[in-house]
């Protein structure tokens, strides 16, 4: 019985009509027998099969065992058949059985309602396709293939991979721009502070780049905290904002601002966990002829009226620092009353500043000048891109498990002794991934923990002065309580 | 001894001018100026001037003051929904004198917020256009188009209510009424006749109702609290009691205000036998129940927030039970619902005047508590490292001209409108004296 | 048997197909609105005409609102933008 089906579950093939006029009733009919034999359809299989055909191992094995959990799942065969039936096929290839199975089997021998007999009187009837999925998960998870099934983020390990979170329903485009920051090589001189205040002609206090020095009561540890927006994939900015102003770019992922649309209402700052938004109180103290605006002297509808590819020409030819190339005013600080953040230099990656600036940001050049290369901006779709080959060459310097264990007993006094935390351990993170924000930020270090508190860092903000001579601010309301103190408004 | 309520009566409003009528508009006309000034000032050097600042690396909270008395005038805004529905829909006919008033009052109300709205924006000059164009988008996920849409619709829905009612009394009491409004009077009584009467009397019936479901549960209890409610990363807002809780403030500034009008009300054009203190009494006493739910409400928040709760839920809370703002209103409250159960107990203990002074503690301890709510909420966020962080932030004295120009403006509304229609309805007359001898359907 | 059911049910994307606000105001919010509309049509005592007068105050008063209110947007940037 088993192998007629085998025949046609493996394609969407021309016998599953002459099957469903049988008179049996399988959870396979039930489901679509002409979808194949996966609930999610024969395309879904099709997919499962290529992945298989990546792996080493044998793939046509893994299709007939996953076929089979479906089966195993409906009551139509029972775990020990579907046990026995593949235990020398998995040993041959595997060179070992590990599903959870075998050890359950050997426990539950001569014990009828142990944890076998009560999966089995699971009925077809009480099986939702959702939880079907989820027991097929379970039994292709016995031969590792757990992950096809599940497309949980939260569940991912941070550090696997920057390019696994890329499952983004608003996304349309290939890349997603994000950052990796190893926290470790920072050193809190805060340039690229500065770099990005240089960029954008921000007002003082609105560092949207902004570092923190922190420690946790139970550590003397000096620890940074680099601070971007975190240009989420689920922003909840972009959801709340009532005009859709602030809108996440289709092409590259980047949470950006549209200073023209933008009502000030401020919700999205309201919103934001992180806290990386500045609104415009008062007028933009850098004019905007001091944003390098470039002297094409077209307005932002004028350049939408342009196709495209004289938009962009425009907009590189000149050096537009404040359009981005669907002519959107998203760069740079905004106007009065708009609310503005990191933007992840649109202009840049855009290619107005020039081919050489793509794929760069303020901050990273900043911080790249000063030795210490920190931030790594890039496409983390990209496998290639600067921070997933960070990542990767952070995980090859990872210390072993096994030389971690020495030296955690102290033999001569028989007590525990500290592990040694080589700076080379990997410890990384995103930034209050629970709120479900899947931010494009992702650290290397010590995360802060809810007791961690900002300290004094090693250069204070306002010894620094940016480019234009002003002087760097660290809070904001210094600044904007000058409009409200009537005794300095007089000056 | 009472006197019998006639026509006369609704209509001295429109016929009588006295000194204090100008006096009146004179104090809410300069009230008003103060504020345009101050707005001037605003829209010229931008929100810098509201001591506003950014949360995070700022040191400062984003919304306060103007979001804070947009939410309170929507509270008060449901005194009109409530007293129609216990009119219209329960039939508590003692309540029909004021029922017109209250209505007035949600629309001079609900003007208030929408202008709240306006000020609090740093782009006022795009509102519009920018929330229109995008509607059909932002509908789907934006807590605040929701509430644009709402409050339009409660709006709109009781001013139609008001508009229906009022094509029976103007059409009626049409010959007294001043010959200045004339082209108003027109369009609102256009094409009535006699007949459609009990049919207008059923579509105000299925009006009530609506605007019963939608502004108590819907917009204070649904609507408004979600702007804060759905926000996962402010542990003092993300908290589904919200909802029950800011409505219970809704409630109780919507009866205060209704209170606090009707007192004006009878004194100022001899009412007394209209909006009687039995009236004021029964009004005090519901203030009561609305206090009483409040209280319940805020133990619940304060238990869950001390017991054993997340850090940050922790943190908040501890800062709301330190802060003396959230005694005053807590305060406040107790110390009324105490005085409004020993006057049920000792009916002597009451008097119009003492309703009146409840109702301005009332009113005072929603607007404390709502503007601490916001503050508080922005000041402790579920990201707390920044040194900056809890922000600072005191009214300036630009938004507390806002409080000033929006009382004095609702004062104008109702000055203008007691010259141009009836604020007391007819059939309340009517069911005195049957004048006109309608047949009412409904009661 | 039960325990293991309810252990199974994975949480659901409300994100996913339809997103809050499309149920939450057209099929929450609104209804009100449908039914007092639906009344005036099908209810007794009424008339169709009656019935779309009110219909025409509803969105007369809509306009009301937000044209003047649009007006003046338009003007404050003018003056001040």
């Amino acid at each position: 019985m088993s192998a007629d089906d085998h025949s046609c579950g493996r394609d969407s093939c021309g016998c599953s009509e002459g099957n469903s006029s049988t008179a049996k009733t399988s959870i396979l009919d039930q489901l679509g027998d002409e979808e194949g034999f996966h609930p999610m359809g024969s395309g879904w299989e099709d997919e499962m099969r290529e992945m298989l055909d990546d792996t080493e191992y044998d793939a046509e094995l893994g299709m007939e065992m996953a076929r089979d959990a479906m089966r195993l799942v409906a009551g139509e065969i029972s775990e020990e058949e579907f046990y026995e039936q593949y235990h020398d096929a998995v040993v041959d290839e595997f060179e070992t059985d590990e599903r959870p199975m075998a050890e359950l089997f050997e426990e539950d021998e001569g014990e009828p309602d142990g944890h076998v007999a009560k999966l089995s009187e699971l009925s077809a009837e009480d099986v939702t396709r959702r939880d079907t999925m989820k027991k097929v998960g379970l039994g292709a998870g016995a031969i590792g293939l757990g992950g096809l099934f599940s497309n949980d983020q939260n569940t991912e390990d941070p550090v696997s991979s920057t390019a696994a979170a890329a499952s983004d329903d608003h996304r349309e485009g290939d890349q997603r721009y994000g950052m990796v920051i190893d926290l470790e090589r920072c050193d809190g001189c805060l340039e690229c502070v500065v770099g990005c205040i240089d960029e954008n002609g921000t007002d003082r206090g609105a560092n949207w780049m902004y570092v923190m020095t922190w420690e946790d009561q139970n550590t003397e540890q000096e620890n940074f905290m680099v601070r971007p927006c975190q240009h989420c994939s689920n922003a909840p900015c972009a959801k709340v904002c009532p005009v859709q102003a602030r809108h996440i770019r289709d092409r590259d992922g980047l949470v950006l601002t549209d200073y023209e649309t933008c009502i000030g209402c401020r919700y999205c700052q309201v919103a934001c966990p992180y806290g990386v938004n500045y609104f415009q109180w008062g007028d933009p103290e850098i004019p905007t002829d001091d944003l390098m605006t470039g002297d094409h002297g077209l307005s932002g509808s004028e350049l939408r009226e342009l196709s495209e590819e004289e938009r962009v020409d425009t907009l590189q030819d000149s050096g537009d620092h404040i359009h981005d190339y669907r002519g959107r005013e998203v760069d740079s600080r905004g106007r009065v009353g708009t609310m503005g953040k990191c933007t992840f230099c649109p202009s840049r990656q855009d290619g107005n500043m020039g081919e050489e600036y793509v794929g760069t940001v303020a901050c990273m050049d900043a911080c790249d000048s000063q030795g210490m290369s920190a931030i790594h901006f890039g496409d983390l779709n990209d496998e290639n891109s600067r921070p997933n080959r960070y990542l990767e060459r952070a995980k090859e310097m990872q210390v072993d498990p096994e030389d971690k264990q020495e030296g955690v007993i102290d033999e001569e006094e028989d007590i525990w002794a500290p592990a040694p935390h080589g700076e080379s351990q990997l410890s990384a993170f995103r930034l209050l991934e629970e709120i479900g924000t899947q931010p494009n930020i992702l650290y290397l270090g010590n995360e802060p923990g809810p007791e961690a508190e900002q300290i004094e860092g090693p250069v204070p903000y306002d010894r620094l002065r940016d480019s234009r001579d002003r002087q760097v601010v660290d809070r904001r309301k210094d600044v904007t309580d000058e409009m409200t103190d009537f005794g300095a408004a007089g000056d | 001894m009472t006197r019998e309520p006639s026509e006369e009566d609704i209509l001295r409003p429109l016929k009588h001018t006295s000194m204090w009528y100008f006096v009146a508009l004179g104090i809410a006309g300069i009230g008003a100026l103060i504020w345009v000034a101050g707005y001037l000032w605003q829209l010229q050097h931008g929100l810098a001037v509201t001591g506003l600042s950014d949360w995070g690396s700022g040191g400062g909270v984003t919304w306060g003051m103007y979001i804070g008395l947009f939410i309170w005038w929507v509270g008060i805004a449901h005194g009109g929904i409530i007293l129609s529905a216990a009119v219209r829909l329960l039939g508590m006919d003692r309540y029909q004198p004021v029922a017109r008033l209250a209505e007035l009052l949600t629309i001079g109300a609900l003007s208030m917020a929408g202008l709240m709205i306006l000020v609090h924006t740093g782009r006022p000059d795009r509102l519009v256009w920018s929330v229109v164009v995008s509607y059909t988008e932002t509908v789907h996920s934006s807590p605040l188009v929701w509430d644009v849409t709402v409050i339009t619709l409660y709006f709109v829905l009781t001013a139609t209510y008001l508009a229906l009612t009022l094509r029976y009394d103007i059409s009626r009491l049409r010959d007294d009424l001043p010959g200045l409004f004339t082209p108003f009077y027109e369009v609102v009584t256009l094409g009535y006749t006699e007949e459609e009467d009990p049919i207008v009397e059923r579509m105000v019936w299925w009006l009530a109702l609506a605007i019963i479901i939608l502004a108590p549960l819907l917009l204070h209890g649904g609507v408004i609290p979600w702007l804060f409610q759905l926000m996962p990363s402010m542990p003092g807002w993300f908290d589904s009691v919200q909802g029950p809780q800011f409505l219970t403030i809704a409630l109780s500034s919507a009866i205060s205000g209704v209170i606090i009008l009707s007192y004006v009300m009878r004194a100022r054009y001899d009412w007394y036998h209209l909006l009687s203190d039995n009236v004021l009494r029964g009004l005090t006493n519901w203030l009561g129940l609305f206090v009483l739910l409040f209280l319940w409400l805020q133990l619940q928040q304060v238990i869950s927030g001390v017991f054993a709760a997340p850090i940050s839920v922790g943190t908040v809370t501890g800062a709301m039970l330190g802060h003396p703002v959230y005694w005053f209103a807590i305060g406040v409250s107790v110390l009324i619902l105490a005085l409004i159960f020993a006057s049920a107990i000792r009916p002597s203990i009451w008097s119009p005047t003492l309703a009146v002074v409840f109702s301005v503690g009332i009113l005072s301890a929603t607007l404390a508590e709502k503007v601490l709510f916001l503050v508080e909420g922005l000041q402790y966020p579920g990201f707390g490292l920044y040194a900056a962080i809890p922000g600072a932030y005191f009214p300036s004295l630009v938004e507390i001209s806002a409080f000033v120009g929006t009382v004095s403006m609702v004062t104008i509304f109702f000055l203008v409108v007691l010259k141009v229609f009836p604020v007391i309805e007819l059939h309340a007359v009517e069911s005195h004296d049957g004048d006109h001898g309608h047949a009412e359907v409904a009661d | 048997m039960v325990l293991e059911i309810f252990g199974m049910v994975s949480p659901v994307d409300y994100w996913e197909g339809i997103a809050p606000g499309s149920w939450l105001i057209f099929a929450v919010v609104l209804v009100p609105v449908y039914t007092a509309v639906a009344a005036w049509y099908l209810g007794k005592p009424g008339n169709p005409k009656m019935a779309t007068m009110g219909v025409v105050y509803l969105v007369g008063l809509t306009l009301a609102l937000w044209v003047p209110f649009y007006i003046a947007t338009v003007l404050i940037g003018i003056i001040f933008f």
